[in-house]
């Protein structure tokens, strides 16, 4: 998906049943709702079966979609409720596994390839990348779904609240005490990040 | 830095910042080591997050099966919903029949009752006669328990009725 599609046309042309709508909607969106899901679980196995699982409510809920609303926010309210649903009811089950035994571990997280990168820096990055991603799993609940749908979804502080129901300061808190938690458990990884030839902070995006 | 001036950079690092703003926000960071500091630390953050989460993982990529799945189950969904409604529409027509057979029963019923040749006002009385009699009943044995209560009194002082006999 390299353009943002228009959710709420889609959507729209989905509500009034138009042919082929959905399969467009599904089309455009399919990444991004693997993405945000994937972000949000700590079950990867579980990926694909809640996405199409988000699209399915979608389907059924079209014709309540108010098109006043932005569509990604009406979209990440669905993908919330569903991965909350989910981690609640895996918690509930959970037993001792070898499944829970290897998530403790390490999350089922794959680093990226590393055969394209010296052993060294390739080491270097996927231990990084895991300790981001055990700190950001150590986060309450609602400060990193915050903090992914801040950062990877680029929702302001007002949706962030409408997906998920909560007031304009309490999302200002949220985020920022998640921002400090991970400042705070990260700092030798960044101290890293900093030693590292990285682009220069310079200009204000 | 004060408390405006954090403020300012939270929302500048949280992307809710006006144009109008941008301008303070550039100024602060001229003047100050540790809003720079701040800054520099939010954008290694992010940029580590951003690399952690590069790839989605569990996420598997864009198919055009899995998009035909997706597809499909919404549109099963609904059909076995839609099969789901006609279900209470026969129910209801099912209801609304026997309604209505059990209507022309009961004044089938009616016409053929034994009480049609009593006039209207012994009608009644016919029809709660079994009320009437319970209620006699009850009469009965309250007259018995009565009776047997004046029965025990009248014992409890048979002795001295003899005596002053």
């Amino acid at each position: 998906m390299t353009e943002a599609p228009d959710g709420r046309a889609l959507m729209l042309a989905v509500a009034g049943d138009r042919a082929g709508a959905f399969e467009a909607l599904v089309d455009s969106y399919e990444t991004r709702v693997k993405a945000a899901v994937a972000r949000s679980i700590r079950d990867p196995s579980s990926v694909d079966d809640l996405a199409q699982e988000v699209f399915l409510r979608l389907f059924r809920a079209r014709h309540r979609y108010q098109p006043s609303a932005r569509f990604e926010t009406f979209l990440y309210r669905i993908i919330l409720n569903l991965c909350i649903n989910h981690t609640q009811s895996r918690q509930r089950r959970r037993t001792w596994s070898l499944d829970a035994a290897r998530d403790e571990q390490g999350t089922g997280y794959e680093p990226p390839d590393p055969a394209a990168e010296a052993p060294l820096e390739a080491m270097a990055r996927s231990e990084r990348a895991l300790a981001v991603r055990q700190a950001v799993e150590q986060l309450p609940d609602n400060q990193r779904q915050a903090l992914l749908l801040s950062r990877f979804e680029g929702l302001g502080y007002h949706e962030i609240g409408e997906v998920m129901g909560l007031s304009l300061p309490a999302v200002k808190s949220l985020l920022w005490r998640a921002r400090e938690a991970l400042r705070e458990r990260l700092r030798p990884v960044l101290g890293e990040l900093e030693r590292t030839p990285a682009e220069a902070p310079g200009e204000l995006p | 830095m004060t408390d405006a001036d954090r403020d300012l950079l939270r929302r500048f690092l949280d992307g809710e910042l006006s144009r109008d703003e941008r301008a303070a926000l550039e100024a602060l960071l001229a003047r100050d080591a540790a809003a720079r500091r701040y800054v520099d630390d939010h954008e290694r953050l992010w940029a580590a997050l951003g690399e952690a989460f590069a790839d989605a993982p569990g996420s598997s990529p864009a198919s055009a099966s899995w998009r035909q799945a997706a597809v499909q189950s919404a549109r099963d969904s609904e059909r076995g919903s839609r099969s789901l409604l006609v279900h209470p529409r026969w129910v209801a027509a099912l209801a609304a029949s026997l309604l209505v057979a059990l209507a022309l029963w009961i004044g089938w019923r009616g016409e053929r009752s034994p009480l049609r040749d009593i006039p209207a006002e012994d009608q009644n009385l016919v029809r709660y006669l079994h009320v009437l009699q319970g209620l006699d009943t009850l009469q009965r044995l309250g007259d018995e328990v009565d009776l047997r209560g004046e029965f025990e009194v009248w014992r409890a002082f048979e002795g001295e009725l003899e005596d002053e006999g």
